[in-house]
């Protein structure tokens, strides 16, 4: 699969098609973006749980009516935003009138936040796709690599049972790779987002 | 003209993917793997059409003198609820004991409770439609009912 968008259009169908494990690609696939709209809303993760359960539900049911993938993410946001906002209304009426303020300073903003929500959510899923296609010891050696806080190469060459040499050079060829990854080059090809 | 990311780059935007996908709960990707068997049932999803919970919530909500106040727990201790496609419902009345069901127009069927964890025990409704279970699962849990007619429905996850 060269790009999230066409990892998500081939899941689409398999599901479609009955294929559990494809499902469960799509799942995983939006599950940090669903978390992210939830975390923006202040939820708890029993509130989180239950906005993600109707996302999921609302997927499927949509499942058979998605013509273009691309268009996924945005719309599983907007689905994610207005579980949230009916939890947050819904929580009673002794906190109302604080929240009513804080709720309208919230949706003003979310209009803008969804959308670098999913903007960054694609990004991760670009440098995810890539990432996954390494085989596994040079993921590993990856993950060692990103430790917070970091490893010495020393640690790291001991862990991997590999030359503490090998690790410079192989971590610039892996991130090469990652870098000319159809879907990262992509993202890197578009101007960047700013944080 | 090179505005390239570097390598520290590279690595830290993976990272981040990473971590996002790491911090989910385990259990929102299994709940929402779960539900796939719903697709697979040859079953509608019929949908919610009533909550008292939810119901209680938004009177509250639009109660803009605030004169009511009701707590959680006293609307928690019974609950109705109300599923429906154009030809089916279900509706729901739970108490301390249990659930109790009617399926509408009033018939005979088998209605099926679904737990998270996979497992699904029967039980039956009488040709008035009427059925029983207890004690209401604590978990979440959905229902499917077959009609003696062979017309199956399932309602959602329902968690009490």
């Amino acid at each position: 699969m060269s790009t999230p968008t066409d990892e998500t259009g081939a899941l689409v169908e398999r599901a479609r098609r009955g294929d559990e494990r494809a499902w469960a690609g799509l799942v995983e696939r939006f599950a940090p973006l669903v978390l992210a709209v939830c975390r923006r809303h202040q939820l708890g993760e029993a509130d989180a749980k239950d906005v993600a359960q109707a996302v999921w539900l609302a997927l499927l049911e949509h499942l058979d009516t998605i013509r273009e993938p691309a268009a996924l993410p945005g719309w599983i946001a907007t689905t994610a935003r207005r579980e949230c906002l009916h939890v947050v209304t819904g929580k009673g009426a002794r906190h109302r009138r604080e929240l009513v303020g804080e709720v309208a300073a919230d949706v003003a903003d979310l209009t803008e936040t969804v959308d670098d929500l999913v903007l960054r959510a694609e990004r991760h899923a670009a440098f995810l796709l890539a990432f996954e296609e390494l085989p596994p010891q040079q993921k590993e050696l990856l993950i060692l690599l990103m430790h917070d806080p970091p490893l010495a190469y020393v640690d790291i060459a001991e862990r991997l049972r590999i030359a503490v040499g090998s690790i410079g050079p192989t971590r610039g060829r892996l991130l090469h790779k990652i870098r000319r990854h159809p879907a990262v080059a992509a993202l890197l090809e578009a101007p960047r987002p700013t944080r | 003209m090179d505005d390239r990311p570097t390598d520290e780059e590279i690595l830290t935007e993976l990272a981040d993917a990473l971590k996002a996908r790491r911090e989910v709960p385990g259990d929102i990707v299994e709940d929402g793997v779960a539900i796939f068997s719903l697709r697979t049932l040859d079953a509608e999803l019929a949908r919610l059409t009533y909550d008292s919970s939810r119901e209680a919530a938004d009177d509250l909500a639009s109660n803009d003198a605030g004169l009511l106040v009701v707590t959680r727990s006293e609307v928690a201790s019974l609950r109705s609820l109300a599923y429906s496609t154009h030809d089916l419902g279900i509706e729901l009345e739970v108490t301390s004991t249990g659930v109790m069901g009617q399926i509408v127009p009033p018939q005979a069927a088998t209605v099926t409770v679904h737990t998270a964890d996979g497992s699904a025990h029967d039980v039956p409704a009488d040709t008035l439609g009427w059925f029983a279970f207890r004690p209401a699962p604590r978990a979440r849990f959905r229902l499917t009912c077959c009609t003696a007619a062979g017309r199956c429905v399932t309602t959602s996850w329902i968690t009490l």
